[in-house]
């Protein structure tokens, strides 16, 4: 029965999602760790957490990284304009070119960052002292233009163009149909964009640590962190009531967007269902002309060069960036038994999450979208939504606390341990990539399959995973790109026998192997855009 | 319980607390080879219909009987998933699988049921040669014309030899002109391969054309059930006048005759029969074909207000005693203000 597999696999994670955000909350609220005897539940925890003044400081941190993110907004809304509406030269290169950086780990464009501007880099301190809060809060910004550019772009690709033509016809100039009619038609999707900037701001996790703790700054992800590999008896209570604190922000901004959803969707609605026709604003090319050359200026600067100087800094055995090309630090890396067997632990744990993570996102989202019982259907959407309010190094936490005190015990010292947590938090992004294509697929197609005798299972296996195989595919590569990519869920489960790259990234930091933290990075960039490239090529859009 | 093929009885279904379909007390039952046409306006309840029969819907009460098998009986828990029913399918858009060629699309029943390869081979093959589409075998559902995919639709239903045959606005998405070759080529097709269908529609030519039988739903009732002939002679239901685009208005009985009675329109009589028990004196709705209005003479004056010109006849919108009508006339009317008499019409006392 190939729906049971599907079944249980989607069962089984929205369970362990809605024990990892259980337990965290559950030790919230108590007094001594959750493991011992006499529990009872109390707010102390929440009255002392509130009165250390590290966690005051850490608090002040993420609100202010969060906020700084905000930066990425008008970036990401100049840029989809200068794309959809005013036409950039180039813009089939240009626009993969802004998208792409999402898949790449923000831990290595820390690296990315610090060996092109930092001290060492290739073009030493250009922008300045690169460490402290408000380069954290930039680089963070810029990092993220991508996912508020996706939001916005699927707005703007929504306004049928006669609204534009009208206006134009009735003499406004390419400005003022831009302020007046563009930029009021997609205000909801600006403000969702910003409320997922805030969120993904104060989630942020490798920026401030790379950036910000150096110069003794702390924001709450550094915090937990701290609070639970650095020091000698980890406070539980306290880096529960941290975390949570980090889950009910998350989860109030979430539902904030969900309620704007519902109360903008309907005062913006402009899509009929009439075909649309999109088109440029028309404007004289020495505009497009300049927007073209802002977007190369932008993509140079804050893309390519950190990207070059990363890659360049791996070929490269002298300090500063400029010398003798050498192939040293991938040959340390081949030959070293310890680096060789981090990347294939990589490997193999991406393999096990996107390979579970499918089952589970086919569960999911058959359940999402076929499902006869709305509340099965609304359960499971929310529960596989669940884990996109909690962080990384939360979901890691849950999962080191749920390992180490349950018969789960074992698997915290294989693969298997990290592969869970990842397809916990990720397999909302394979979910959804599925959901919209079952969407697209009329249900009479079932229906005759049904009639004409095939089971459930039978229908489903020769008749809805065909149709949607591509988008299963697709599922496997982004789950398989969100696994490799991760650091902060290792960070926390990574075991001596089960050591990836993200976690050795983080671990290297202070470490001076910038060469081989280099090499190693180079690498997974390379496979991170070789992946994207495929599932560019597959079909998937970011957006629309 | 009787010797046809579908037996349906008291079958209610809900959506939350809208009632879709609601025959409790009422049975209905289609004999061996008949072409039973369900016929209503856009959610009036048909397609649930359809769709409980296959097995698609969950009844909340009822029985339904498939060549003398129990498929469904709320009261006996039974409850067979579609595959067990033994139905052949053809849905509105036709559901052809677009992955699968011609060929997979039409064999996949008889795969399922794990025929030897052979008879697979032979079944398809002859079912595709009477249906006159054994040229497009290897072809994907996507390269094929959408009176193509319709055969091929058909194909697949009937290669399964089922008991009963659903079809669900099958030619509905045909254009125009390929609709009405369509309409005559699928009856010849079901009558002469004398397979049992059920036949759910919209459109009234089509209900004609097709039906041994037609029954009017709508609100979720069956209003008539008749052969095609009694349900166009007996116009008395305003669903089933609006779907004719019959004249409907209202007025009051002035007298009653053996045969016949006659109706004030405020201001103008007119004779019509009588479809219920009817008094003097009392409210009564009158029904009338726009043909049944005829122009150049009788006691009713008439003020026209629009002329359209339809190719084989005009459209005349008229009004009489406040009243607007519509009537069709193959003459070009110049004057304002004409005489015309209404030839036949069905009065009525029920009020929906």
């Amino acid at each position: 029965m190939i729906n049971l597999i599907f079944k249980i696999a989607s069962v089984f994670f929205a369970t362990i999602a809605v024990l990892a955000i259980g337990i965290i909350i559950y030790q919230s609220f108590l007094g001594t760790a959750f493991y011992e005897k006499n529990l009872h539940i109390t707010i102390d925890s929440y009255l002392s957490t509130l009165r250390d003044h590290d966690f005051y400081r850490a608090l002040i941190g993420s609100l202010a990284v969060a906020a700084l993110t905000l930066l990425a907004l008008p970036i990401a809304l100049l840029a989809a304009i200068a794309i959809h509406k005013i036409g950039v030269y180039g813009a089939r290169v240009i626009e993969p070119m802004l998208i792409i950086p999402m898949f790449i780990s923000p831990i290595i464009w820390g690296f990315a960052w610090l060996y092109s501007y930092g001290p060492a880099g290739v073009f030493p301190n250009m922008w300045g002292d690169i460490y402290g809060l408000i380069p954290t809060g930039i680089i963070s910004a810029l990092i993220h233009v991508p996912n508020a550019y996706v939001i916005i772009s699927t707005s703007i690709l929504g306004i049928d163009s006669s609204y534009e033509e009208v206006a134009r016809s009735h003499g406004a100039r390419a400005l003022l149909v831009i302020t007046r009619v563009v930029l009021p038609l997609i205000r909801p999707s600006i403000v969702f964009s910003a409320i997922l900037l805030f969120i993904l701001g104060m989630e942020q996790f490798g920026i401030p640590l790379l950036f910000y703790t150096s110069v003794g700054g702390l924001v709450l992800t550094t915090y937990i962190y701290q609070q639970q590999v650095l020091s000698i008896t980890p406070n539980y209570p306290k880096e529960a009531v941290a975390a949570s604190i980090l889950i009910y922000m998350a989860i109030s901004l979430l539902l904030l967007q969900r309620y704007l959803a519902m109360r903008l969707s309907r005062r913006y609605t402009v899509l009929g269902s009439r075909a649309r026709s999109i088109a440029k604003i028309a404007v004289s090319p020495v505009w497009r002309g300049v927007a073209t050359a802002a977007m190369l200026l932008y993509l140079i600067l804050a893309v390519i060069i950190p990207l070059a100087s990363l890659i360049m800094r791996s070929f490269n055995p002298l300090y500063g960036g400029r010398g003798v090309f050498s192939l040293d630090y991938y040959i340390t890396i081949l030959s070293s038994e310890y680096h060789r067997g981090m990347i294939m632990n990589t490997l193999e744990i991406a393999l096990i999450a996107a390979s579970l993570g499918t089952l589970a996102c086919i569960g999911f989202s058959i359940s999402i979208t076929r499902s006869r019982n709305a509340f099965e259907s609304r359960l499971f959407d929310m529960v596989s939504t669940l884990p996109r309010a909690m962080p990384g190094i939360v979901i890691g936490l849950a999962f080191l606390w749920i390992y180490l005190f349950t018969p789960l015990r074992p698997i915290l010292y294989i693969p298997l341990g990290i592969a869970i947590a990842h397809v916990t938090a990720w397999s909302i992004m394979g979910t959804r990539v599925l959901v919209s294509s079952l969407g697209q697929i009329s249900p009479e197609l079932e229906e005759v399959a049904r009639i004409h005798g095939a089971n459930a299972s039978i229908t489903l296996s020769k008749v809805v995973l065909p149709l949607v195989k591509r988008a299963v595919l697709i599922s496997f590569l982004v789950m398989f790109i969100y696994s490799i990519r991760d650091y902060a869920i290792a960070s926390l489960l990574v075991m001596p026998q089960t050591m990836v790259v993200g976690a050795f990234l983080i671990m290297s930091y202070g470490s001076g192997e910038i060469g081989v933290v280099s090499a190693i990075s180079s690498m997974l960039v390379i496979i991170i855009l070789a992946i994207t490239i495929v599932i560019f090529r597959l079909g998937w859009k970011p957006y629309g | 319980m009787c010797m046809s093929i579908l037996y349906v009885s008291d079958l209610v279904k809900r959506f939350g607390s809208v009632v879709a379909l609601n025959m409790d007390g009422r049975s209905l039952s289609v004999e061996k080879g008949e072409i039973f046409v369900v016929i209503g306006p856009s959610g009036s309840g048909k397609t649930t219909f359809l769709r409980c029969i296959a097995g698609l819907e969950t009844p909340n009460k009822g029985e339904i009987v498939i060549g003398g098998k129990e498929v469904f009986s709320y009261s006996k828990n039974i409850n067979l998933p579609p595959e067990k029913r033994s139905i052949g399918y053809v849905p509105q858009t036709w559901g052809l699988w677009p992955h699968m060629k011609v060929w997979d699309n039409i064999a996949f029943g008889l795969k399922i049921r794990k025929m030897p390869r052979e008879e697979i081979a032979w079944r398809v093959r002859s079912v595709a040669k009477s249906l006159k589409i054994d040229h497009l075998l290897d072809r994907y559902p996507w390269q094929l014309s959408g009176g193509q995919q319709q055969r091929v639709s058909l194909a697949r239903a009937i290669v399964l030899e089922p008991s009963l045959l659903l079809l669900d606005e099958p030619i509905s998405n045909l254009d125009a002109a390929l609709r009405d070759e369509a309409r005559i080529w699928l009856r010849e097709t079901i009558k002469n391969l004398k397979i049992t269908s059920i036949y759910v529609t919209h459109d009234i030519r089509e209900a004609f054309a097709l039906g041994d039988r037609i029954a009017l739903i709508s609100d979720g009732l069956f209003r008539k059930v008749g052969t095609p002939s009694e349900i166009y002679r007996s116009v008395d239901d305003p669903v089933l006048a609006s779907l004719l685009k019959f004249n409907i208005m209202k007025g009051r009985i002035a007298g009653i005759y053996r045969d016949s009675v006659e109706v004030d329109i405020g201001g103008a009589t007119i004779k019509c029969t009588a479809s219920s028990n009817l008094k003097e004196g009392a409210e009564a709705i009158i029904y009338f074909s726009p043909r049944d209005v005829v122009i150049g003479d009788g006691d009713l004056e008439l003020d026209v207000i629009s002329i359209t010109f339809l190719g084989e006849y005009y459209e005349v919108m008229a009004e009489i005693s406040g009243k607007m009508i519509r009537i069709y006339t193959d003459r070009d009317l110049a004057r304002r203000r004409v005489k015309a008499r209404i030839e036949s019409c069905t009065a009525s006392n029920v009020f929906t």
